[in-house]
């Protein structure tokens, strides 16, 4: 089989590839890039395009098994296709959890044969619950790519600590949801103004902060490979900035939500706003772009988090948090940051390809000749309204519903095929 | 009909979920038209019932509201959470058509959700927001702004402090926006668990100590203290809250002679003011709750017009 492209713009930022030329691809590897180069047995229209390594998200929550109505792994995969993913990770936090190998197989198996490449994280406490290590030899050896108790917190000291010397054994890495649940307490959004003027329960910026403060203790303490999920606070990244300068084997990601939204989104869309870690203050939502811009923060995540209209329904209190990220996550970066000039196109797709899978330790991927073709293509002159029609995730619980967004993804070449978006 | 009443007050809206749903303008003349009714002037009469929701305990104000509609002619009908739909789970949506089958013309909610009626669809009746979690309750500010201009009091200019746990008080965000809207300025004082820095600010207010709040005000709102609040920790005991927050009745002989006590009810004697407090000529306290009629009375009036 061999695909080729016409007149693309290949952009590489980790190569230093910034070149409109053809492309063909023969049996899943990069054959040629130059120009006048033979047809191959299927031409993408895709002239005046860009083509990027696949896209890669670390941080998304398929709901299979256990919470099929809100999204499944085939209805997840086609969501990433449609953003432009070729590889994401999914969380472990179904239910059940994904705490032993046997699941880990399962789940991985209901994901073979798509075009996205799905890997798992797997639970790092049975159960999720917090006290006692899963089997990290043999989750690894079923494909477990990190170990994690994400969507909650790990309360227990000794056991993140133990956790981190363990998975030494085996040069695991551990990814932090970060979050002290007493202090979080009831909080629905972020604590501060926004919260008080609307008589939200809150969330102290400290219920984050002083749980990275207390893993970077214990990383200078024991050693171990530290990933904290979804930074959300200007204090988070000071303490990351201060431990990389340590030495420290710790990286973070940020999510599209947290670069583009503030809590006063709160105000505006209510429970469609909700998610945990909480949307913070505008000097947060700098600090964060600032971090992404100098490299202290190399990697993006969706977080995507389906959840059902009728869940999101039941008022701040109730609904339960998060926001759909897979299909917009591109679009809303290239037209919130870049086209408004806070971040180049080079740091946005850097953080989105190579910055994921370095810290994940994922295969790495490059848009060159006898490389595997493991690629994105976009439209960056497309616009588009993102609404409820638009979105392939089984749930519509996205914070940008009726948002015109600019640049989109055409579609993915994987396993040496084209897979456009439109189907 | 000859010479039919009309409420003289015209609303823009008919669903009042905070005080800044209404202008500045609106807010003065449904205090003037709610003079009148308080002084015993006739009320537009209309036909159906006020529905009372509340999904939390009441006394003063559901009957306030049920009394309220008494005047204007309307019956009552009532949903509580106890021994209804409610815990069956219906929707508030749900119970509201249900309600307005039965004849209700008119709806007060009250619900643990902050903003629970701005995100509710039109059920094609108004709305009137009874006290949303920590959030709003414009009805207590009307009737607050009420018995402080029957005092005889201009607004306008006015130092209001309020005190208390501030952190959870609908009765406080009501009343900083209504005040401040008739051009008060907003004092607070309280244990800073209750009222942490940025709280004030977000209120358009400011933040004072007890002590130089109740020198300069001319009003001082005193918020009910919530024996949860000792429970979840924010205070050590009652006894401490009285003698570092209380309006005791020696603070009280340190208020500007002419200055005016409000306090929304039911209170804690005791601890967040003492019985004399209560009695004392500058207490507004008992007034408070016949403007709560009135101004029940004259803001449905003004919506059920509007219809």
């Amino acid at each position: 089989m061999r695909v080729d492209l016409r007149g693309v713009r290949l952009f590489d930022p980790a190569a230093g590839l910034d070149r409109v030329a053809d492309l063909l691809v023969e049996d899943g590897v990069i054959a040629a890039i130059g120009h006048g180069l033979p047809h191959g047995d299927a031409t993408v229209e895709a002239e005046g395009a860009v083509v990027t390594p696949g896209l890669c998200d670390v941080h998304v929550h398929l709901r299979e098994p256990g919470q099929t109505q809100k999204e499944d792994i085939d209805s997840g995969l086609r969501a990433a296709l449609a953003g432009g993913f070729t590889d994401v990770c999914a969380m472990p936090n179904t239910r059940p959890p994904i705490d032993d190998a046997w699941l880990l197989r399962q789940v991985l198996g209901r994901a073979a044969g798509h075009p996205v490449r799905m890997h798992q994280i797997a639970a790092m406490t049975k159960g999720q619950a917090g006290a006692d290590l899963t089997e990290f030899g043999a989750l690894l050896g079923e494909g477990a790519v990190a170990f994690s108790d994400d969507g909650h917190g790990v309360a227990r000291s000794t056991v993140m600590r133990l956790a981190l010397q363990y998975a030494q054994a085996f040069g695991a890495l551990i990814v932090s949801h970060a979050e002290d649940p007493d202090l979080a307490g009831s909080g629905v959004m972020h604590e501060g103004k926004v919260s008080y003027r609307l008589g939200l329960p809150g969330q102290p910026r400290s219920a984050e902060s002083s749980i990275v403060a207390r893993d970077l203790e214990l990383l200078r303490d024991v050693g171990g490979r530290l990933h904290v999920a979804h930074v959300s606070t200007k204090e988070t990244l000071a303490l990351l900035r201060r431990g990389r300068e340590d030495g420290l084997a710790v990286s973070g990601e940020v999510t599209p939500h947290h670069l583009l939204l503030t809590d006063e989104a709160v105000a505006e869309l209510g429970s469609l706003a909700k998610m945990n870690p909480p949307l913070r203050e505008v000097s947060d939502r700098e600090a964060l772009r600032e971090a992404l811009r100098e490299g202290l923060i190399d990697c993006i995540a969706t977080d995507h988090a389906p959840h059902t209209a009728q869940e999101k329904s039941q008022g701040m209190l109730a609904a339960p948090n998060g926001v759909i990220g897979l299909e917009t996550a591109f679009s809303s970066l290239y037209s919130g940051l870049v086209q408004e000039g806070h971040l180049p196109l080079e740091r946005l797709v850097t953080a989105m390809t190579a910055g994921p899978r370095a810290v994940f330790g994922l295969k790495a991927v490059a848009v060159r000749e006898g490389q595997e073709a493991r690629l994105s293509v976009f439209d960056l002159t497309a616009r588009w309204t993102v609404g409820p029609g638009t979105l392939r995730s089984r749930s519509g619980n996205s914070a940008l519903l009726g948002r015109t967004l600019q640049g989109r993804a055409l579609g993915i070449i994987t396993e040496g095929r084209w897979h456009p978006v439109a189907d | 009909m000859p010479g039919r009443l009309k409420s003289p007050v015209r609303l823009r809206q008919d669903r009042l979920v905070t005080m800044r749903d209404l202008d500045a303008g609106e807010l003065d003349r449904l205090l003037v038209r709610g003079r009148e009714l308080f002084e015993g002037q006739p009320a537009e009469q209309f036909q159906g019932a006020v529905a009372t929701v509340f999904y939390e305990n009441s006394t003063r104000t559901r009957n306030s509201f049920q009394e309220a509609g008494r005047r204007l002619g309307l019956d009552t009908l009532q949903v509580g959470r106890e021994g209804s739909s409610i815990q069956k789970g219906e929707t508030l949506e749900d119970t509201l058509h249900t309600l307005r089958a039965l004849g209700a013309v008119i709806a007060a909610v009250r619900t643990p959700e902050p903003g629970a009626l701005a995100e509710l669809p039109d059920v094609g009746i108004p709305l009137v927001n009874a006290g949303d979690g920590w959030r709003q309750h414009p009805t207590q500010a009307l009737a607050d702004l009420l018995a402080v201009r029957l005092a005889g009091r201009e607004i306008q200019g006015a130092r209001l402090l309020i005190v208390g746990d501030i952190l959870h008080s609908r009765v406080a965000r009501s009343a900083a926006d209504g005040f401040a809207m008739l051009g008060a300025e907003i004092y607070l004082a309280g244990p800073p668990t209750l009222l942490p820095p940025g709280l004030a600010p977000a209120l358009g207010a400011r933040l004072v100590t007890l002590e130089d709040g109740l020198r300069e005000a001319d009003l001082v709102m005193v918020l009910r203290l919530q024996q949860e609040r000792m429970e979840r920790g924010y205070l050590p005991s009652l006894g401490e809250y009285r003698r570092e927050w209380g309006l005791t009745a020696e603070r009280l002989g340190r208020l500007r002679p002419d200055a005016l006590v409000l306090h929304p009810g039911p209170q804690n004697r005791g601890v967040e003011l003492d019985a004399e407090v209560i009695y004392d000529p500058r207490s507004l306290i008992h007034r408070q709750i016949a403007c709560g009629v009135a101004m029940r009375a004259a803001l449905m009036e003004a919506m059920l017009d509007a219809r």
